[in-house]
């Protein structure tokens, strides 16, 4: 399947679940913050999140430089 | 020709009067606006709580910015009901709907025992100095004096620290607490423009006080060269209305947003990277708090600081300005800050998101009492951590 993050095309295994596209782009889940088709996605359902094909994912990862 | 007193009795024929007790009642009422119309001097001597202030020769030119609602119930007041019956009048030819004069005026008020305040007032010089703020009806001179009455700590003298407390202090926020343990070096003037060359080798702290004080003399700048630690936090927090969180590494965000919990002072958070920024408002027990948007650091190898991987020195500006702006709405109470948003700003796309970032009803440190966290550090890994008493 096919999902959008950040404005790019993610290809993904059919039933990929919000962590393989975490583990995908390089990112942990716990310093993501990630919504899906505009939803936030609560913290505890984060790594389980499954996605379907034309999702649409924003996320942004911590950072902690001042 | 008509006299005075025929004016006086046509222009009274017109509008609607209410006398002292009437007025008492609609002026409790939260959605009454009462329109104080006598000269500055007479205002300045005393006036009704809660009254706005436009002198009866301003009133055409200002009463639609500063009560834009046309159906709004005002009731009006000078010193003995006449100016105010013929400015009830105006408002009813520029169309306001529920406009009342208050027979009487503010001297039977007062004489009979009613309520009054003498308003906040500020200098000559600062009325000019702020006049830019006293303009705007969200801010007034109400707002300007809750400013000049506010304490401010920044977290960190540096990117961020930088232009949020330059914009604090110009903004007239009396009291600006600056932490920072570092001595200004060469590299920082590329971003950190609280400092400059003659400071290299200052205090940070004595470099930024020096900075903000010839901005701006009504700012009391009060200094602290330390290191934050657990030891130190609460202490130091004590007092203040706002924290702006400019600091430069994930352990002291978590000491932070601990000692906010635990203080229940809100916290306006910036964080920079390389061509990315982020700020929110953690709002204690209201909004969620930091941990409960990132539960625990990255590894090292993932968070390298900028010191590593560079920083375009314009990103804390945007940034550090942004979490000035937020801590100046929370002070007054303006607007929608950024509490359970996340602001993520891409300098190369130029591109604002905003995310929206819930409670987590198991944080570790927003989810139990205040009265339970233990703020600590672990110090092998340099992470403070919550200490609960175990609720379950």
């Amino acid at each position: 399947m096919r999902v959008v993050a950040n404005g790019e095309p993610v290809h993904l295994a059919d039933g990929a679940a919000l962590v393989d596209l975490f583990e995908r782009l390089g990112v942990g889940a716990k310093w993501v913050v990630a919504e899906v088709n505009g939803q936030a996605v609560p913290r505890r359902d984060m790594a389980a999140r499954r996605l379907a094909d034309g999702d649409v994912i924003e996320l942004v990862r911590a950072v902690a430089g001042g | 020709m008509t006299s005075f007193r025929d004016l006086l009795r046509e222009t009274k024929s017109r509008i609607r009067e209410i006398d002292t007790a009437g007025a008492e009642t609609e002026v409790a009422r939260p959605d009454t606006v009462v329109l104080d119309v006598r000269e500055p001097d007479e205002y300045q001597q005393g006036a009704l709580p809660g009254a706005i202030h436009i002198p009866r020769g301003h009133l055409e030119s200002q009463i639609e910015a500063r009560v834009p609602d046309h159906d709004a119930h005002i009731v009006i007041y000078c010193a003995g009901g006449t100016r105010s019956a013929f400015a009830a009048d105006t408002l009813t030819q520029l169309g306001y709907s529920d406009v009342v004069s208050m027979a009487g005026g503010f001297n039977r008020w007062k004489d009979e025992g009613r309520s009054w305040r003498t308003p906040v007032s500020l200098s000559a010089e600062q009325r000019n100095r702020y006049q830019r703020h006293i303009l705007l009806p969200e801010v007034d001179v109400a707002g300007q004096a809750k400013l000049l009455d506010s304490k401010v700590l920044c977290i960190g003298a540096g990117g961020l620290g930088s232009p949020a407390a330059l914009y604090l202090a110009a903004a007239g926020v009396g009291t600006i607490g600056i932490i920072d343990m570092d001595v200004v070096d060469e590299s920082n003037l590329q971003r950190q423009i609280l400092h400059n060359m003659d400071r290299i080798g200052e205090r940070k702290v004595d470099s930024a006080k020096k900075t903000l004080t010839l901005l701006n003399p009504d700012v009391t700048v009060v200094t602290y060269d330390v290191r934050l630690g657990a030891d130190n936090i609460v202490d130091i927090f004590s007092g203040y209305d706002v924290i702006v969180d400019g600091t430069d590494n994930f352990p002291t965000r978590y000491l932070v947003n601990d000692a906010s919990l635990k203080l229940d002072i809100p916290v306006v958070h910036g964080s920079i990277f390389r061509f990315e920024g982020q700020a929110s408002v953690y709002l204690p027990h209201q909004g969620p708090c930091y941990r409960c948007q990132v539960p625990e650091p990255p590894p090292a190898e993932l968070a390298p600081s900028c010191s590593e991987a560079g920083v375009l020195g314009v990103l804390p500006g945007i940034i550090g300005s942004i979490q000035a702006m937020e801590a100046i709405k929370l002070l007054l109470g303006l607007g929608e800050p950024l509490v359970g948003r996340l602001l993520a700003y891409d300098a190369l796309e130029e591109s604002f998101r905003t995310f929206r970032v819930n409670r987590d009803p198991e944080c570790a440190a927003c989810s139990i009492p205040k009265e339970q966290l233990v703020i600590a550090e672990y110090n092998e890994l340099c992470m403070p951590h919550p200490v609960g008493v175990a609720a379950h």
